[in-house]
């Protein structure tokens, strides 16, 4: 397969989330959960090969696997966000992704997703698979809208 | 399919949503096909991101029906605070090359 490149993991991970949205419409909340999760790991790579020649050149190469929290920490390492406290500001909501989202899920059943979730204590018998699906939906929204502002146009 | 100039989609979403000063950033994606961007308005403040894409798609499947998913991409919706920090970003990194 050929190279990826910024362009590629930001377009990327912009069709994810759209794709995430339609399932999420139609409460195939498995499939919305899987594929947001993905969206948040490309915008986050994106940023790292928007700001660091080295990755785009393959002189680095990332050491994270598809871990959010060490990406938000290669993130964190470049500085880009450093200025306006765009990296605080999407750290939270990597932390609440991060909790709840895992490179396995592709595999998985949302019956599965639902009990890993259960166990998580994200969902109860008061707090259902849709409304917590919504906010995990919307902290992963929050993350690609603040690092989409780094690409003016 | 009907075709759909950026005009008249920004006509569509700011009529069928009641846009306050909307502000768009639109483009066509490579193929040429389907628009993409952003649109930004204090009509959002208050809304989780899911509940304002409920907005932008009740009103693009209102208009378009199926084809709606064939003419338009992710529009994210911003409020001009949220968006204004990307603007501080870019000033900074302006500042900064200068």
């Amino acid at each position: 397969m050929a190279k990826m490149g910024e362009n590629d993991y930001r377009i990327g991970a912009k069709e994810r989330m759209e794709e995430a949205y339609i399932l999420l419409r139609q409460s195939r909340f498995g499939g919305a959960i899987y594929i947001t999760g993905r969206a948040t790991e490309g915008i986050l790579r994106a940023v790292i090969w928007k700001s660091d020649p080295e990755y785009r050149t393959g002189r680095k190469s990332l050491e994270t696997g598809h871990d959010l929290r060490r990406l938000l920490d290669v993130v964190g390492r470049l500085g880009i966000m450093a200025p306006n406290r765009l990296k605080d500001q999407i750290a939270g909501d990597v932390q609440h992704v991060a909790r709840l989202w895992f490179n396995d899920m592709r595999f998985l059943p949302e019956s599965r997703i639902r009990r890993e979730w259960l166990a998580l204590r994200e969902i109860s018998g008061k707090r259902p698979l849709k409304l917590a699906t919504g906010e995990y939906y919307d902290a992963c929204s929050a993350i690609l809208k603040k690092c989409e502002v780094l690409w003016p146009g | 399919m009907a075709r759909l100039t950026k005009e008249t989609l920004k006509k569509i979403l700011t009529d069928k949503i009641a846009l306050s000063n909307p502000e768009f950033r639109l483009q066509k994606e490579k193929a040429g096909i389907r628009w993409t961007g952003n649109v930004i308005s204090a009509t959002f403040k208050g809304k989780r991101d899911h509940q304002r894409q409920d907005m932008i798609w009740d009103a693009l499947i209102d208009e378009f029906g199926e084809d709606a998913t064939r003419l338009v991409g992710l529009v994210l919706a911003y409020t001009p605070d949220e968006w204004n920090l990307g603007a501080e970003s870019n000033h900074a990194k302006a500042k900064k090359a200068a």
